[in-house]
């Protein structure tokens, strides 16, 4: 008999304190209820039947994690129709509720339906289940549409691919708490369930065979949790953050569709490391339930934030997928290392890592990439193709980790034989702390980056309500919901701080608790920016710790401050960002304490720095905790980081002028000093170089007053080393002559009163200066006898290099003419032709043969001229 | 060929325009045998760096003028290396400490000792050494010049060249016979400029002259650059010749124009962005201050000149020791800012109340 599923599919929890009432039994977490009047009618085949709510599921789950355990990569489970009859009491549900027909089937991978159609279905039938079998009274009764955030709940899917969410109930009393992926015995007692089991085990041998077929492997053996108890009592010192270790896909933590997300990723690698393309069978589920999907993803995104992009699922030519590398960021703590390891084991890999405390050289790197992907007999090491994690990545040098991207763009060669590229043929899942690692910048655009959510509090209130119960420790919920808040929902330092506890044998609510448990965590530079100029949440429920309180929110920024450490590039932040924030106060008194805050802080540190009194140092986290009080406001806009361009560009001038001062003529730099020159000489000295006297008429036509002044401009410009520079601009393809150094940048501001425009300095002038410039340190450099050698070598690359210039190189035309005019020997005197013919001058022209040419630019055959070296010498 | 301000440079003490007594005193003082350490003050473009050419032309002779540029390297301490540019003729050497920032220690220290250690080989009793830019030295390399300062005062004589007088510890001031040159007054700009101009061969009308020499506000530098930028901009000179002024002094006038216009912290976001860029154009915060000052107390009742006067003068002390000056320069314009905005409020209630 088939049993409807209706919608809405929550029923409010009243119903079920009436029945409750009613002494009626209850059959598990979950009420189904008919409504006839739904019009929307879906039917459902398999639905589980959550009788004893958790006590079933956690058992079907068990099957679920053995198959997961061996690495099967298609895993598909399910499969126990349960069937029950149930002989209603005679009241009204109990025509509908009595013939139950519901076949339970839990599809655990990644899109839930993707493999049914390989699955095979089995059914076993648990018929007569008696009514008096106890039933726990359950609060928690919810049947949920979309992933519920916080609190434990379980997926399934219904025939036709929609997902529900079952809530699940938080076990509280020991009995009912089951061991993480375990089976209690104590559940033997339902009738039927051994032949589910079976039946169950039969279906994963079968499903074993088909596997090992496509690829041999053999069995991990997965530590057992049953003999755990014992092993307990041998080993007392097994971290519990080991032995509580997630398990399986399902046990993780993390969000489970941040799971899917990766498990998605790496499955899109089936095609070309199993040979199974499993993006057509995605899409071909994906067409059947289009319209569903479409749903979820409408459902889900109006209650979740994604923390991932959508992935590019598309293939390269070679069968793997486009995006090569997943890069899962996330504080400590949130499970990521654990959820990497177990998807890649889910998927049928062989986990090879490497993390910070490995060698991480560039060298050792290669290799232990090249190793884990590359070589043949590494990867099918242990009869499963290898999947790398690179944990820890943000801490590699920038270096290796190019390694990495250099592999992943395929931009990789094998080292001799240059032609062939190296390929990735295995996945690769790196994982990090930080996203913003400057070493990271080029490999996150090749990736598939996942932000790890925070996890849940419930979620992990109920594990740690696992664990302490198991270890009998025995802490209620108020304790753990305190932990999870200390520890920022890290599950790691939850369990290590539960461990802690249990070997000192202390009570949690001793003052010790304050203490263990807390984090000494560093926040990022923005998230403490953050919490300077953004006032704290106000909680929901009041107790001692609610932030919104002044000593908290004192101590709780010095906490973070002193926790970030560099107290100076904080404070740039603050003071680039303190003017954004919103005032009342007419006379900017707030603005003003703020400042006599920021110069206290400066003296405190140029003090500090002066005389090296550190201990001066512990009173600078004080302007933070001043700042926030000061500025924090509940909307802050966004916080931008201190503007270094300026820095730069200061350095810039700088070095400029110091360079320009040192080859300025030593008569004029004598009385110069940096300052002097960018306050008073270089404006000047811009508009004397640049005179509104000379007319830009051609050189004939000149005055002898021009032809001064043009004489005058080049001898200052040689003077303070300045020179005209021929640029094209990239735009336009005009030409333009540009000072170098840029005196026009280094003194010309942006003013708002609209200065009568000068005549900007015409072309022609500047070309003549610029030629003039050039014959007149040529002939400077004449007197001095070296540079002529010099300048002759230079001298075949002139045509060259200036191919296309045509104003330039008719300038350079008429200095290669004196230059050849004024060629001269070692020792300055003008080379004589008879010289030529004598023994020595041969002897010196072939010693002297040193004519480099080198072929700089342009088209070679453009301009091919023949120059003999008795030319040159 | 060189700029004016080179070219009609005086050479000497006798040919020095202005200050002529205090030519005579030095005439005087180098003739004695006791030439003491110099500290030369006075603010810019008065004429410090003519005047110590010329005494050491004097001191010297011509010789003195033949300068070589010269790179100098220093170990410091640390191992670390350091290079500055020194002028130097066979009598005396020029260098700018500050040039080397923090670390100008290590170079008063060696570089005296360096020159110090070798006694020169002509008549001359002692060598010269020309420090520039005095103010700007830390209180560490200042304190280290003291004790070397008498320490080998037998082989060379020191001339401390500084823009003022309140940066240079006492200890050093005591050391030194101070020499104020001050700035040319306004009548004494003009006749240099006259004197340029008749040499140049220009012909310079009188009210140029005196709107140059306004505009220069007593710098002899500025004036004479002035007036050769206003000849290459147009000659033969014109009723109203605009005078080329720097930019930086137009940008300044106009960032306080925008500070009184209206006093909120957005708008002193804006000013911070001028700020910014005129630091980053390295222009030095003092003259930042300065100008800014000078302009802004224009718009000031008299009561308020005092107050905003004593908080330039407090942000400006405090900017001298910490390295970002934008703040405090910041932290003037916000107290201004709130000082005038409460006194224009305070004065519209009244008139208010008035009517």
């Amino acid at each position: 008999m088939d049993f409807d599923l209706m919608e809405p599919l929550s029923y409010d929890d009243g119903e079920d304190e009436e029945n409750v009432k009613s002494g009626r039994k209850r059959f598990g977490t979950v009420n189904i209820e008919e409504t006839s009047r739904s019009s929307k009618r879906q039917r459902c085949q398999d639905v589980k039947s959550y009788k004893y709510g958790t006590v079933e599921i956690t058992e079907i789950e068990d099957v679920v994690v053995e198959d997961e355990g061996d690495g099967s990569s298609n895993v598909q489970v399910s499969e126990s129709d349960l069937r029950s009859q149930f002989n209603g009491d005679g009241e009204k549900a109990g025509t509908s509720r009595s013939a139950m027909g519901a076949s339970v089937k839990r599809n655990l991978s990644m899109s839930s339906s993707s493999f049914r159609g390989a699955s095979t279905s089995s059914s076993s039938t648990i018929r007569d289940i008696p009514l008096e079998e106890e039933a726990p009274t359950v609060r928690y009764r919810r049947v949920l549409k979309r992933i519920p955030n916080d609190i434990p709940y379980l997926p399934l899917t219904c025939e036709d691919g929609s997902r529900l969410y079952l809530r699940l109930k938080p076990t509280d009393s020991l009995e009912d708490t089951s061991k993480l992926g375990t089976t209690s015995s104590r559940f033997n007692i339902l009738p039927g369930w051994n032949d589910i089991k079976n039946e169950a085990r039969i279906l994963k041998d079968k499903f074993h065979k088909e596997l090992a077929k496509t690829v041999e492997r053999d069995v991990v053996s997965r530590p057992v949790d049953e003999n755990n108890e014992n092993e307990d009592s041998k080993v007392p010192d097994s971290l519990w953050v080991e032995k509580y270790k997630p398990r399986s896909f399902l046990d993780l933590l993390s969000q489970e569709d941040v799971n899917r997300a990766l498990l998605h990723w790496v499955k899109l690698w089936d095609k070309s490391v199993f040979g199974v393309d499993y993006l057509a069978k995605v899409k071909a589920t994906r067409e059947k339930y289009a319209k569903l999907e479409a749903q979820e993803k409408e459902k889900n995104e109006k209650y979740h934030k994604k923390s991932y992009l959508p992935l590019n699922e598309e293939y390269d030519e070679g069968g793997r997928p486009n995006i090569k590398v997943a890069l899962l960021a996330g504080d400590p703590g949130l499970g990521k290392t654990t959820c990497a390891h177990i998807i890649a084991r889910h998927a049928g890999y062989n986990v090879r890592e490497i993390n910070a405390s490995d060698d991480r050289s560039i060298q050792a790197f290669r290799k232990f990439i090249d190793d884990t992907t590359q070589s043949r007999s590494e990867i099918f090491q242990d009869g499963r193709p290898n999947c790398l994690i690179i944990d820890e990545i943000d801490g590699a040098q920038t270096d290796s980790v190019n390694v990495l991207v250099e592999l992943v763009t395929g931009n990789a060669t094998e080292s001799g034989k240059k032609k062939i590229k190296k390929v990735l043929r295995r996945p690769i899942i790196c994982i990090c702390n930080d996203l913003y690692a400057t070493s990271l910048k080029i490999l996150k655009k090749y990736a598939f980056v996942i932000q790890f959510p925070q996890i849940g509090v419930p979620r992990l209130i109920d594990r740690l309500n696992e664990v302490s119960d198991r270890e009998k420790l025995f802490l209620d919920s108020k304790t753990l919901q305190n932990l999870c808040h200390k520890s920022e929902c890290d599950i790691r330092s939850c369990l290590s701080t539960l461990q802690f506890l249990k070997r000192k044998r202390c009570s949690p609510q001793d003052a010790l608790f304050a203490q263990v448990g807390m984090k000494d965590k560093s926040k990022g530079i923005f998230a403490v920016w953050n919490d300077i100029f953004t006032l704290p949440e106000e909680k929901k429920y009041h107790d001692i710790h609610d932030p919104i309180k002044p000593e908290f929110r004192f101590r709780n920024i010095l906490k973070t401050v002193q926790n970030f450490g560099e107290y100076q590039k904080l404070m740039g932040g603050v003071f680039e960002n303190y003017l954004n924030v919103k005032y009342r106060d007419s006379y900017m008194q707030t603005v003003i304490e703020g400042l006599e805050w920021t110069t206290w802080f400066e003296d405190i540190r140029e003090y500090v720095e002066r005389t090296q009194t550190y201990g001066m140092f512990g009173y600078l986290p004080m302007y933070f905790v001043m700042s926030h009080f000061l500025y924090a406001r509940r909307d802050m806009s966004r916080i931008v980081f201190p503007n270094y361009e300026l820095v730069l560009k200061l350095n810039k001038i700088q070095s400029a002028i110091k360079t320009q001062i040192t080859e300025t003529s030593i008569a004029t730099a004598r009385f110069l000093d940096p300052y002097m020159l960018i306050t008073d000489v270089y404006p000047a000295l811009l508009s004397i170089i640049q005179p509104g006297t000379i007319r830009p008429v051609p050189t004939q036509i000149w005055t002898d007053k021009e032809r001064e002044i043009l004489q005058n401009v080049v001898e200052l410009m040689l003077t303070f080393n300045i020179s005209y520079t021929q640029t094209k601009n990239p735009e336009t393809g005009a030409y333009a002559f540009v000072l170098e150094p840029d005196l026009a940048d280094m003194v010309k501001f942006k003013l708002q009163e609209s200065v009568v425009s000068k005549k900007p300095f015409p072309y022609a002038i500047k070309q003549l200066v610029s030629r003039e410039i050039d014959t007149e340190k040529l002939r400077r450099n004449d007197t001095v006898p070296d540079v002529v050698q010099k300048e002759t070598f230079k001298l075949p690359e002139t045509p060259k290099s200036n191919v296309g210039s045509t104003p330039k190189s008719k300038a350079l035309e008429t200095l290669n003419k004196t230059m050849v005019s004024v060629a001269r020997d070692f020792f300055g005197r003008p080379i004589l032709a008879a010289a030529e013919t004598s023994p020595e001058a041969e002897a010196k022209k072939k010693s002297a043969a040193a004519v480099y040419f080198r072929f700089k630019e342009g088209f070679s055959n453009a301009v091919r001229r023949y120059i003999k070296i008795r030319d040159l010498a | 060929m060189s700029m004016w301000v080179d070219k009609y440079r005086p050479r000497s003490l006798d040919e020095l325009d202005y200050h002529k007594d205090m030519a005579q005193n030095l005439k005087h003082l180098v003739k004695s045998p006791d030439f003491p350490h110099l500290l030369v003050y006075g603010p810019s473009g008065a004429g410090k760096k003519t005047r110590i050419a010329a005494i050491l032309r004097e001191l010297y002779g011509p010789g003195a003028d033949r300068v070589r540029i010269q790179r100098q390297a220093f170990d410091t301490p640390s191992k670390k290396k350091i290079e500055i540019t020194t002028y130097s003729s066979n009598y005396h050497i020029e260098v700018n400490p500050s040039e080397v920032g923090f670390q100008d220690r290590v170079v008063v220290q060696e570089l005296i000792k360096h020159v110090a250690e070798t006694h020169p080989l002509d008549q001359h009793p002692f060598k010269v050494i020309v420090l520039q830019e005095v103010d700007r030295l830390s209180k560490d390399a200042q304190d280290a010049l003291r004790r070397t300062m008498e320490k080998y005062i037998s082989s060379c004589r020191l001339i401390l060249c500084a823009l003022s007088t309140s940066r240079v510890t006492p200890a050093i001031q005591s050391r030194c016979l101070p020499l104020r040159v001050a700035a040319p007054s306004k009548n004494q700009i003009v006749k240099v400029l006259q004197i340029v101009s008749k040499k140049e061969g220009i012909i310079m009308p009188l009210e140029l002259a005196d709107r140059i020499s306004d505009s220069a506000d007593g710098n002899l530098r500025r004036a004479i650059l002035m007036l050769e930028s206003c000849r290459a901009e147009k000659y033969p000179f014109v009723d109203k010749q605009p005078i080329v002024e720097p930019d930086w002094e137009k940008y300044l006038r106009e960032t306080a124009f925008i500070i009184v216009q209206e006093q909120s912290p957005q708008r002193l976001l804006l000013v911070r962005e001028r700020l910014y860029e005129l630091l980053c154009h390295c222009i030095p915060a003092d003259l930042i201050f300065r100008g800014l000052l000078k302009e802004l107390v224009k718009n000031c009742d008299n009561q308020l000149k005092a107050e905003v006067c004593a908080e330039a003068a407090r942000c400006q002390w405090r900017s001298t020791r910490g390295s970002k000056t934008i703040i405090h320069i910041e932290e003037f314009v916000a107290k201004f800012m709130a000082i005038y905005k409460r006194f224009i409020e305070q004065a519209m209630m009244a008139d208010d109340f008035d009517d």
